[in-house]
């Protein structure tokens, strides 16, 4: 009986063996190898590590090896690193905000020449925008997002809130805050919290400070703005949050927020795209994506990382070209929106049936893409982190130690006006 | 002069509308399949509601594109399902189904090996599946066993349209008894609406006795989450039958399944397993109630009324989702006229890789110690 099992075993073993699974690739000799950094955690990690394991076993002639190097704070400073020792991969994926510490000490050339006329009208202006500097491309746009507004669709219809009419503007927020804010158990501590802003410096209160018609910087990169009259209205807005209305608590992190959400703590919020799938596919309750609330008028900031090619050989960066271009074809832009909530990169991709087919059932992934038409990239400057810096302290000041926005804006200013001559010297 | 002008502007109205319904209008010139190396293109079109040379309207080719797509996504023979659309200098629409297929060729270990009263006891075997046999989701399943008994198990599984059918056969030679028994189980399903299926299967079975029974079976819901954001999803299956025995007599019950589904958080799923059966007449040997908690010998407890609960938490690795701790309790309430409680509990590792599916690995405590090494279905 054993004998005979081990025939039938390698019988249908052979008979079978012509499939898919066994089709490993042989590695060619003359394969070339391209290393690429990137800042893509556990899940969206995975489907872009999916995508490079197609290329490479679609491409028999370069093999791209992903390394996940920290998010984008961490890759900056392993660039920063590399430059120096001149160990740099061929590819890297920075933030857009960082391009400019790479771009003033010309460590990155322009891509000008190699990008196709065809990829520069395809791909949507306002992601060349944030890849570009002085009308040179740095790198080509890949993971783009916007922040919209997650809420819990089953906290809204317990409160007797229709699930399917979110707030639109930061007045209605603090209308059905009032309605979602709860001591459910009745021991005097909040249960369940209206919203959350996390505020995240920078990112956080630019695209406020545009809704109310302020600035952030000046054109050109001199003076910070923020502490207009525009800038004041937003961080009374958020203040008011916390200790007028008691709707938001006033000094939770990103990471404390992040989880008070996942657990039902906090009905609203605003949040980047990047999430949606996961938050649709990971959350207990039904996800609600709704377009980032407003003040006056619409603005969303743009974020996300671009691809910069550091190869210095050029059948590397010819090879690398290839590779991004690729990954941000039309078809692999619509597959990576759906596999992460990024934003889809082209024209072509949002004109696709696929990609209208599939938000038509699939609503919640639309709405990032609703907001392009009045997002923009932050105010770049190569001081940006050090900026930030600036605004979160000052954030603090105003959000857990309730002091005066514009006492506190007025001081940051100062500080950031600093940073900017300090730059311009250079 | 009035009724002439008011008809000449109804006219014009109803001219522009045509016109704009036309112009609205897109003919599906042609329709390609590409990515599929096993499943078979005629067999992938059945599944798709959109037709070559009809004309749509761009909601209308939307919504079909999302039903042909789910109809597709609910064989579990694709990874991707991606409709790439072209059109050419007419614009009619050339749309391609591009398609990823998934591994078909499975094979691994099944069965347990426990430690209960003081003796060891085996139940060890192989399995080797295959999910796309002939290109059109036909599963084929053979298992051999390699402990004291012998025999084979084999089952074919497929599909026509609204038709499941299957075919199972399960041999055993048990050794100490000398005792051979055969089942021959050839059975048919239709499917009323999505997940519902109504069937009958008939057993030819040859134990203590020869004997045939009809199992008429009412089936819904599904094992598997669907679509992928499900919170809550189940399987129900009822089955009632009846048998006859070659010796002039007869044997009757009723055999129920309910799985319960649901996403906790960050998918951790909960599983809560009930099964029920009651049985009557003079059954068969190996047609027997038997106990199913994990850690307890699962042929060391029959009878004619059977409660089975099974509770399981499948929590995912947050580093690797490919690996699953799924802790579990079972309790079974079995017996004749009097009948007895079991319980059990323990701890298992599921490790969803490229060559099983999955490799589970459970260890289990109950009467006894139980080590499990499955092919989950």
């Amino acid at each position: 009986m054993r004998k005979g099992t081990t025939i039938i075993c390698i019988i249908l073993f052979l008979a079978f063996s012509n499939i898919p699974l066994f089709a490993v690739k042989a590695k060619r000799a003359k394969e070339i190898e391209l290393t690429l950094w990137h800042s893509m955690s556990i899940y969206q990690g995975g489907a872009l590590e999916k995508l490079v394991d197609e290329y490479n076993n679609t491409h028999d002639d370069v093999h791209v090896n992903p390394i996940f190097q920290g998010l984008y704070d961490e890759m900056k400073i392993k660039l920063i690193n590399a430059l120096k020792t001149g160990d740099t991969p061929d590819i890297a994926q920075v933030a857009i905000e960082y391009l400019d510490v790479f771009i003033a000490d010309e460590k990155i050339e322009p891509l000008n020449d190699v990008v196709s006329e065809e990829d520069k009208n395809d791909v949507l202006s306002q992601f060349w925008e944030g890849v570009s500097r002085n009308r040179n491309i740095y790198a080509i746009p890949f993971n783009q997002s916007v922040q919209v507004l997650y809420y819990n669709k089953s906290a809204f219809e317990n409160a007797g809130l229709d699930p399917e009419k979110p707030p639109k503007t930061w007045e209605d927020v603090i209308e059905y805050g009032n309605k979602l804010t709860h001591d459910i158990n009745g021991d005097n501590e909040i249960d369940q919290w209206g919203v959350l802003i996390s505020m995240e410096g920078v990112f956080g209160f630019t695209p406020l400070i545009r809704q109310t018609g302020g600035e952030f910087l000046n054109d050109d990169r001199t003076q910070a703005l923020f502490n207009s009259e525009a800038g004041v209205k937003v961080m009374k807005l958020i203040q008011d949050m916390v200790y007028t209305h008691g709707i938001m608590p006033s000094n939770w992190t990103l990471f404390e927020g992040a989880n008070a959400f996942l657990g039902g703590k906090i009905a609203m919020g605003p949040i980047t795209c990047a999430g949606i799938k996961y938050a649709e596919e990971n959350l207990p309750w039904e996800l609600g994506i709704a377009p980032l609330p407003y003040i006056e008028n619409k603005s969303v900031l743009l974020g996300g990382a671009g691809l910069v090619i550091f190869a210095k050989q050029s059948y590397k960066r010819k090879a690398s070209l290839h590779f991004i271009q690729w990954l941000t074809n039309r078809e692999n832009s619509i597959r990576w929106h759906k596999e992460t909530g990024y934003l889809p990169l082209r024209k072509s991709a949002l004109e696709s049936i696929e990609l209208r087919s599939f938000h038509r059932d699939n609503p919640n992934y639309k709405v990032p893409v609703d907001q392009l038409p009045y997002s923009r990239p932050p105010d770049f400057t190569p001081v940006l982190s050090q900026i930030d810096q600036v605004v979160r302290f000052a954030i603090e000041d105003i959000m857990i130690n309730k002091q005066d926005p514009q006492q506190v804006l007025n001081s940051a200013v100062i500080k950031v006006n600093g940073l900017l001559e300090e730059e311009k010297r250079k | 002069m009035k009724w002439r002008i008011l008809l000449i502007c109804t006219a014009f109205l109803t001219l522009s509308y045509i016109q704009s319904q036309a112009e609205d209008e897109i003919l599906l010139k042609t329709l390609l399949v590409k990515g599929n190396m096993v499943t078979d293109t005629d067999y992938i079109l059945s599944y798709v509601t959109l037709k070559e040379g009809k004309t749509y309207n761009i909601d209308e080719i939307m919504d079909e594109i999302n039903d042909s797509r789910e109809n597709l996504e609910q064989t579990y023979l694709f990874t991707e399902v991606f409709f790439n659309d072209e059109f050419d200098e007419n614009d009619n629409l050339i749309l391609t189904i591009e398609l990823k297929e998934k591994n078909y060729f499975l094979f691994g270990p099944a069965g347990y090996t426990g430690y209960q009263d003081d003796a060891f006891y085996f139940r060890n075997s192989v399995y080797v599946s295959y999910i796309n046999l002939f290109g059109n989701s036909t599963h084929l399943y053979v298992e051999l066993p390699f402990y004291e008994n012998q025999g084979i198990v084999f089952m074919l599984q497929g599909r026509l349209k609204n038709v499941r059918y299957d075919f199972n056969i399960e041999y055993e030679h048990i050794s100490n008894t000398s005792q051979d028994s055969v089942g021959i189980m050839p059975g048919l399903a239709y499917e009323i609406t999505r997940n519902l299926f109504l069937g009958s299967s008939f057993l030819v079975n040859s134990a203590d006795s020869d004997s045939f029974a009809l199992y008429p079976f009412i089936e819904a819901g599904s094992r598997i989450r669907f679509p992928n954001d499900a919170k809550n999803w189940y399987y129900l299956r009822v089955s009632p039958y009846l048998g006859y025995n070659f010796t002039g007599t007869t044997f009757y019950g009723m055999e129920a399944h309910f799985n319960y589904y649901h996403d906790l958080l960050l998918r951790i799923i909960y599983q809560l397993k009930v099964k029920g059966a009651l049985q009557g007449g003079e059954v068969p040997v190996n047609l027997l109630l038997l106990s199913d908690v994990r850690g307890t010998r699962f042929d060391g407890y029959s009878g004619d009324k059977w409660l089975s609960l099974t509770n399981e938490i499948h929590i995912p690795l947050p580093w690797d989702d490919a690996i699953i701790i799924v802790p579990f309790i079972d309790a079974n309430i079995i017996g004749y006229t009097s009948v007895e409680l079991l319980v059990g509990g323990g701890i298992g590792f599921h490790w969803y890789n490229l060559f099983q599916d999955p490799l589970v690995v459970e260890i289990a405590f109950g009467k006894g110690i139980m080590l499990n090494f499955q092919k989950r279905f």
